[in-house]
């Protein structure tokens, strides 16, 4: 009997812009578990130095959806814009922490939606000053102030939160700045690819399927969108070799004509709600419904 | 039975300073610990070890190397898998050129591939070392066109603004990934292996290190998550060389636990040559006879693995 759900994955699966998806939510009495730590409060923050707090996942999320329907503790791990590498290292403490609070591997159940293959993360020798310091996320942003992209010049002054967000982005950008990871970053860009994007993802997807599969814990893999699995796609001796470990065979993949069809491909072709980029409760719950028929097989 | 023996490591693994072997070739030294290990199995040999690489080339290409055994039809039980572990502060990262051909095919080299590419046994994947960071560049003309070559693609910038931003915890966690990717990999074919470890330090640096200062938040999180990580590895099972500790205030001698390097160059090691120190090589690698005892000790652990 599955007594423990872990779940990995972004903001798809952290459930960003759900109705109880609000910024504000982090864990109130100020420990920086949010994920409903199995080991409860630990080591308090500096606020003064904290910039993000770690946020709870969405009750509305289809991955809680599914932990409730297995009648499961949930602990959900996803967080917006995170790498492959994030949701495994991360999926890996918190197994490592359910052992030690003397769950079976048989009571776990392990559910990953897989994202982009060009989110990467690196340890890095100072605080980050984010929650999952000193792990920072390595994105093509980072190297830009954001407050003079294109994107946000368009948006009026006025629209609500305009200040907040631009105070948050530029702050961001200048604490990057201090941590030397603007100028790391550029020069990440001009000699990284997308081999080695799919080298890394594809060798956490590899390490997170054995170190489960050795552990006899069940799970389920699945993936955002099409583009995960294009980025997968390997024509490298060594990306070869990973690829042909994983069981990509039992994956599950949303129901449609595609190749490849992933949660986002999925509820865009059935013209779900969305709000800017995210599906709504709708597409939630539907895909809670389908996800939980192929769990119910994969933990009988 | 074994029929395969796939090894990784450094320069200790490959056999550097012994008579035979041209590391310019990419031909590593039948008279290394690794092959005498397979002879003494009666096993064909696949040595991947390279000199100055680092953790994560020793998992990419044991593992290539696995996945390729594994398509040419020899099953699990038949391959046998020995690591020596080198320094965690060695690094790699693919880069988005070089690609050469004579790197896919997986020889280390061939002709016309420049004399450039000769030291690189994988183009894409490029050592990240703190010598490529300088801004002169170095003396010897050998390395003047590699210096050169390497300004010109932006890796020395790259370099130099990698290390300004990672330290011992990029290390430290890098390294204990890659060795559980690699124990996860193997046991879960039912593939067995015999990890080891170069120097003394490798190993106590893995088990024991707690990188805390420099995190102002006081989060508990970067060593919680390495904690996690090195509780899941299997350190008890690595083979371990070992040396007398004399010490007055005990009675009788106690048995440390020490990598390849400080067995071979201490005087009270526990090999067959029993309190002579073996000989090394210029460059620090032990020589001929310190790889024959090493094999001989390795292969008593081995009988033991296989059973």
């Amino acid at each position: 009997m599955i007594k423990l759900v872990i779940s990995g994955g972004d903001s798809f699966t952290f459930g960003s812009e759900l109705p109880d998806d609000d910024p504000a939510d982090h864990d109130p009495d100020g420990n920086y578990d949010i994920h409903q730590s199995l080991i409860g409060p630990r080591g308090r923050r500096h606020d003064r130095d904290a910039v993000d707090q770690p946020r709870r996942g969405s009750k509305l999320s289809w991955a809680n959806l599914v932990a409730v329907k297995l009648n499961a503790k949930h602990i959900n791990i996803a967080e917006g814009g995170r790498s492959n590498s994030f949701i495994v290292r991360h999926i890996i403490n918190k197994i490592y922490e359910a052992l030690q609070h003397e769950y079976k591997t048989e009571e776990i159940f392990v559910q990953v939606m897989w994202t982009f293959v060009t989110r990467q993360e690196l340890v890095i020798n100072s605080d980050t000053k984010r929650w999952d310091s000193p792990w920072f996320p390595i994105d093509p942003y980072v190297p830009g102030d954001e407050t003079k992209s294109d994107w946000f010049k368009k948006i009026p002054k006025d629209t609500k939160n305009w200040q907040s967000v631009h105070d948050g982005m530029y702050e961001r950008y200048l604490i990057n700045k201090e941590l030397g990871m603007v100028d790391f970053v550029k020069e990440y860009y001009k000699v990284t690819g997308s081999v080695h994007d799919t080298y890394i993802s594809l060798k956490e997807i590899l390490m997170l399927q054995d170190f489960l599969e050795s552990r006899s814990i069940k799970y389920m893999f699945t993936y955002v969108n099409e583009h995960v699995m294009y980025g997968l796609g390997s024509n490298d001796r060594f990306t070869n070799g990973l690829h042909s470990f994983i069981k990509f065979k039992e994956w599950y993949i949303f129901p449609g004509d595609k190749e490849f069809m992933g949660f986002d491909d999925w509820a865009r072709e059935n013209k779900y709600e969305y709000a800017t980029s995210h599906p709504l409760e709708k597409a939630h719950e539907d895909t809670a419904e389908l996800i939980y028929e192929r769990v119910k097989q994969i933990v009988k | 039975m074994i029929k395969l023996v796939i090894s990784g490591g450094d320069s200790f693994t490959f056999g550097s300073e012994l008579p035979d072997e041209h590391a310019g070739q990419g031909i590593s030294s039948k008279l290394s610990w690794a092959h005498l290990v397979s002879e003494k199995l009666g096993a064909k040999h696949i040595n991947t070890a390279w000199p100055g690489r680092s953790n994560s080339f020793i998992v990419r290409h044991v593992m290539h190397q696995v996945s390729k055994a594994l398509r040419d039809k020899f099953k699990p039980e038949e391959i046998f898998v020995q690591v020596m572990w080198t320094y965690l502060g060695r690094q790699e990262i693919l880069v988005n050129n070089l690609l050469h051909e004579y790197d896919r095919g997986g020889t280390p080299r061939q002709p016309g591939s420049g004399p450039i590419y000769e030291r690189r046994r994988d183009s894409p994947w490029f050592h990240i070392d703190p010598h490529v960071a300088s801004d002169e560049s170095p003396e010897w003309e050998g390395w003047k066109a590699v210096w050169k070559e390497n300004k010109r693609i932006g890796f020395v910038e790259y370099v130099k603004e990698y290390y300004k931003v990672t330290g011992e915890l990029t290390d430290h966690y890098i390294s204990l990934k890659e060795i559980l990717f690699l124990q996860e990999f193997l046991e879960n074919r039912n593939v067995k292996y015999m990890f080891t470890y170069v120097h003394t330090e490798i190993k106590d640096y893995l088990q024991i290190c707690n990188v805390t200062s420099g995190y102002t938040s006081e989060l508990e999180t970067p060593m919680d998550i390495v904690d996690g990580m090195r509780k899941e590895i299997k350190f008890d099972e690595w083979f371990n060389f070992s040396c007398r500790l004399d010490n007055k205030k005990h009675e009788f001698p106690r048995i440390s636990s020490v990598g390849f390097w400080n067995w071979a160059s201490e005087s009270k090691h526990t090999g067959p040559l029993k309190n002579k120190k073996y000989r090394l090589g210029p460059e620090d690698h032990p020589l001929e006879e310190a790889h024959q005892d090493a094999a001989v000790l390795i292969y008593d652990k081995i009988s033991n693995i296989r059973r």
